[in-house]
C-alpha cells in the first residue's frame, strides 16, 4: 500500500467521522420552548385519589395554536369494556366467566388556542370546558383579552381511571397541521410541565414535558423526527435515554426507615395517528450499580410502558435487577435504547414503607424528573397526523 | 519496514484522532442543558437545614475513568452576615459508574462502611444550616486540568423534591483553570427564563386537585412558588461572590393580565426568590408565566442558572409537600460567564 494510499483511507476515515459528527445531534428539551411537546405519563385514578394537573404555554408574543393528542393506553375487558390489568377484572359476576383483557390504544385530538404569551393549565380527570376558558369571546365580549381568545379550545376529559401520554404540536389554526417553515422562522413557542398529585397524602411528582424543536418543516402530515439533516423537521428523539435512579429497596439515607419504590414511564417517538396503528420499540436496558457492574434485561414499550422499575423485567421484584438485593448499592444508572424507534420518557421516585407491595399506599416522597438523553444515529421516527 | 511499522500507528492515531474530534462535536452545544451528558455540572440548590436534607447523585456516562473537581458554595447568611464559604473536593469514578451522597453526611472514603458501591473519593458533609449550590468540573486526571470530556450527569433530591442538574457542555476547552462560558470554550448560560407558576396563595380544585372528588371533603391546599438562583459566575480561588439582578416583566395570567417587576431582587452568591409580593398575585387567575430576566450593575444582560419550587401546605390533615422543578431558558437569550477554579 503506498502512502498516498494511506493518507487518503486516513483523510477519508477522518472525513467519515467528522460526517457523522454534522448530523443533527439535538435532543430532546427539557428546558427550552419547542415547536412539539410530550408529557409522557397522566394519571388519573379517583379510586386511587390520583389526578395530574396539566400545564401549557405560550411563549411568543403572538396567539398559537396546539393541536393535542391524548393517548389512552387502558387495557379493557372484551365483555363489558371494563378497564383491566389481567383478566381476572373481566369476571362476569352473573355467568361466572371471564373475558380477555386487550389492549386498545385510543387516541383522543382536540385543539388549545392560546393568547399571547398565555399559560393555561386543567386537570385531566376534568379537562377544560368552553364555559371555563379564561379569554373566552362572546357577542357581548368580543375581545377578552388583548392578544387574541381562546375559541375553539376544548380539552376533553380522560377516563377514569387513565394511564397515557399527551403530545401537543404547535399547529396552524386551520390546517391543524405545523406551517411550513425553514430554519429560524420555524415557531417554537410551547413549554408544558405536569404535576401528578397524590391525594392520599399530599404528595406531587412534576415533571417537564420533553420538547422537540421545529428546524424545518415542510407543512405535512408525516413529522420527521431527526434523522438526516436534509429532511429533519423536528429535533431528534432520544435513541438512549439516561436513568440515574435509587434501587427499588434501598434504604432512603435520609429517613432511613424508607425504601425505594420508583416508577419508570417510556413512550415511543414514532406514532401514527392518522392509521391509529402503533410501532413497538424495544427497550434494551443496561444497569450499572456503583461497582460498576453490568445487568440488563429489555422490554417491548407497545404503545406506553408504565411500571414499577423492578417490575419490568421480572414479576418478583427483589429478583429485579433494579433491586436493591440484586444491584446491592443505593444508586444506579439505566442507559434505555430503543430499538425500532426513538424513546421519550419519565420517573418518578417514590419512597414506601414497604417497597415490595405494589399497592401500598403509604407510598410519599413522590418525586418526577425528566431522564438524560443521548442520540447517536440519525434513524427518524415518523409521527403521522390525520 | 519502517514505513510498515509506522503507518499502522499513524493510521490509528489518525483515526483516535478523527473520532475524537467527532465525540467532541456531537456533543458540542452553544448552550446549556438539563438532559445530556456535560463537562460541568450546577446543582443550583443544595440545602441541609431544618429538618431537610439533599441527596446528591453525579454519573459518569462514559467508558472510560473519569474525574471531577467539586464546590460546595454555602450561600446561607447568618445573623445578616452573608457566609459565601467554599469546599472543595474530588470525584473519581469509574466507567459508567454513578454514586451518591447526602449533604449532611456526605460520604467518607471508607470501604468498610455500610454505603455499598466504591468511594468516589472523600465527599465532605456540608454544615448545618448549609443553603448553596455545588459545581463539579470535569478534569483529565486526579487533581488535574478541565478538560471537555462531557461525561456527567446528574441529579438532585431536596427533601423529596428531584430536579436535573444543570449542565454546561466543553466545546474547545483549553485547560486552563479559567473556564469560559463563552460558547467558544464551554456553552454559554440563558440570561432569561420563563416561569410557569400557580398564584401565590390559591388553593381550589384547579390548583390542588379536586379533593372534593377525592372523598377529602372541602380540604385545599395553599400553593407557592420560590425561585433558587445562582450567579452563573464564580471565582473559586479568590472566593469573590458574584452578583445577578433580577427582573421578572412581563408576568402574564390566564386572562392576558400583564404586570411587572423591575428589580425585585439582587441576588449575591445564591438566593431563593419567593414569589410573595402582591404584584405576583395578580387577581382572579391561576396560572401565570412569567420571565425572569437577569441583568448585570449596567443593565446588560447577565446569566444565572436556576430552580422552581413549588409548596403545597394542605394543613394537619394532609400535611405539606414540595415540587422542585428545572426552568425553560428563552431562546437566544444567553450571556458569558466564567468559572475560574483554584
Amino acid at each position: 500500500m503506498s502512502s498516498k494510499t494511506t493518507i487518503a483511507i486516513i483523510a477519508s476515515a477522518a472525513a467519515g467521522s467528522l460526517m457523522i459528527a454534522s448530523v443533527a445531534t439535538a435532543a430532546p428539551t427539557h428546558d427550552k420552548p419547542a415547536g412539539l411537546v410530550i408529557y409522557p405519563k397522566i394519571q388519573v385514578s379517583s379510586a386511587d385519589g390520583l389526578d395530574t394537573r396539566m400545564h401549557l404555554s405560550n411563549t411568543s408574543g403572538l396567539p398559537q395554536m396546539a393541536h393535542c393528542f391524548y393517548v389512552n393506553a387502558n387495557s379493557h375487558c372484551t365483555n363489558n369494556g371494563n378497564v383491566c390489568d389481567t383478566f381476572l377484572d373481566c369476571e362476569d359476576t352473573a355467568s361466572g366467566t371471564f373475558g380477555s383483557c386487550e389492549a386498545g390504544w385510543i387516541e383522543t385530538n382536540f385543539d388549545i388556542f392560546l393568547t399571547a404569551e398565555q399559560p393555561i393549565g386543567w386537570l385531566a380527570s376534568e379537562g377544560l370546558s368552553v364555559n371555563d376558558l379564561p379569554c373566552r369571546a362572546t357577542f357581548q365580549n368580543p375581545n377578552p383579552c388583548i392578544g387574541g381568545d381562546n375559541n375553539g379550545t376544548r380539552i376533553p376529559p380522560v377516563e377514569d381511571p387513565f394511564i397515557g401520554e399527551l403530545k401537543c404540536i404547535q399547529a396552524d389554526s386551520v390546517t391543524r397541521l405545523p406551517v411550513a417553515c425553514d430554519g429560524d422562522n420555524c415557531r417554537n413557542d410551547l413549554t408544558g410541565k405536569a404535576v401528578i398529585m397524590s391525594s392520599s397524602l399530599l404528595d406531587g411528582a412534576s415533571y417537564p414535558a420533553a420538547g422537540l424543536r421545529q428546524v424545518r418543516n415542510d407543512g405535512g402530515n408525516d413529522l420527521q423526527v431527526g434523522g438526516d439533516s436534509g429532511s429533519v423537521e423536528y429535533e431528534n428523539c432520544a435513541e438512549v435515554l439516561v436513568m440515574d435512579f435509587v434501587y427499588d429497596g434501598a434504604t432512603d439515607p435520609i429517613s432511613g426507615t424508607l425504601q425505594g419504590q420508583s416508577q419508570l414511564t417510556l413512550v415511543p417517538c414514532t406514532q401514527d395517528f392518522r392509521g391509529q396503528t402503533t410501532d413497538a420499540v424495544t427497550a434494551q436496558f443496561l444497569v450499572y450499580n456503583e461497582f460498576e457492574q453490568r445487568l440488563s434485561t429489555s422490554r417491548r414499550v407497545e404503545c406506553l410502558l408504565d411500571s414499577q422499575i423492578s417490575l419490568i423485567d421480572t414479576s418478583q421484584p427483589n429478583r429485579s435487577i433494579f433491586s436493591f438485593p440484586i444491584g446491592g448499592t443505593i444508586t444506579g444508572q439505566a442507559r434505555i435504547r430503543g430499538v425500532g424507534g426513538g424513546l421519550a420518557g419519565v420517573a418518578v421516585l417514590g419512597l414506601a414503607t414497604n417497597w415490595l407491595d405494589p399497592d401500598n399506599d403509604t407510598r410519599q416522597g413522590l418525586a418526577g424528573y425528566a431522564l438524560d438523553s443521548v442520540v447517536d444515529t440519525s434513524t427518524p421516527d415518523i409521527i403521522s397526523l390525520p | 519496514m519502517r514505513t510498515f511499522a509506522v503507518r499502522p500507528a499513524v493510521t490509528a492515531g489518525a483515526l483516535g484522532l478523527a473520532f475524537a474530534l467527532a465525540a467532541t462535536s456531537a456533543s458540542a452545544q452553544d448552550s446549556y442543558t438539563v438532559e445530556q451528558p456535560t463537562s460541568v455540572l450546577i446543582f443550583p440548590k443544595v440545602v441541609n437545614d431544618e429538618g431537610r436534607d439533599t441527596v446528591l447523585q453525579v454519573t459518569n456516562n462514559h467508558n472510560v475513568m473519569v474525574y471531577a473537581h467539586c464546590f460546595y458554595t454555602d450561600g446561607q447568611t447568618i445573623n445578616g452576615v452573608p457566609r459565601w464559604t467554599v469546599t472543595d473536593f474530588q470525584l473519581n469514578l469509574t466507567r459508567q459508574q454513578t454514586t451518591t451522597w447526602p449533604a449532611s453526611t456526605g460520604r467518607p472514603q471508607n470501604p468498610s462502611d455500610d454505603q455499598n458501591g466504591i468511594d468516589p473519593g472523600g465527599v465532605p458533609p456540608t454544615v448545618d444550616g448549609f443553603t448553596g449550590s455545588l459545581v463539579c468540573v470535569q478534569i483529565g486526571s486526579s487533581h488535574g486540568n478541565p478538560i471537555g470530556g462531557n461525561s456527567l450527569t446528574g441529579r438532585a433530591s431536596v427533601a423529596g423534591a428531584d430536579y436535573n442538574a444543570v449542565g454546561i457542555p466543553g466545546i474547545n476547552v483549553d485547560g486552563d483553570k479559567t473556564l469560559m462560558l463563552d460558547g467558544l470554550e464551554y456553552a454559554r448560560c440563558p440570561s432569561s427564563y420563563h416561569l410557569d407558576f400557580v398564584t401565590p396563595g390559591s388553593g381550589g380544585a384547579v390548583a390542588l386537585g379536586s379533593m372534593v372528588g377525592f372523598g377529602l371533603g372541602d380540604a385545599v391546599a395553599t400553593v407557592s412558588t420560590s425561585l433558587t438562583v445562582v450567579p452563573c459566575n464564580y471565582d473559586f480561588a479568590t472566593f469573590f461572590p458574584a452578583s445577578v439582578r433580577l427582573g421578572f416583566n412581563p408576568i402574564v395570567d390566564e386572562f392576558e393580565n400583564r404586570n411587572s417587576v423591575g428589580t425585585a431582587e439582587d441576588v449575591v452568591c445564591w438566593e431563593n426568590v419567593q414569589l410573595d409580593n402582591a404584584v405576583f398575585e395578580l387577581g382572579p387567575s391561576t396560572f401565570n408565566t412569567a420571565r425572569v430576566n437577569g441583568n448585570d450593575s449596567t443593565g446588560a444582560a447577565a446569566p444565572f442558572v436556576g430552580v422552581a419550587n413549588v409548596l403545597r401546605v394542605g394543613g394537619t390533615s394532609l400535611g405539606m409537600d414540595s415540587a422542585t422543578t428545572n426552568l425553560h431558558a428563552v431562546t437566544g437569550a444567553l450571556a458569558d460567564g466564567q468559572i475560574i477554579i483554584p
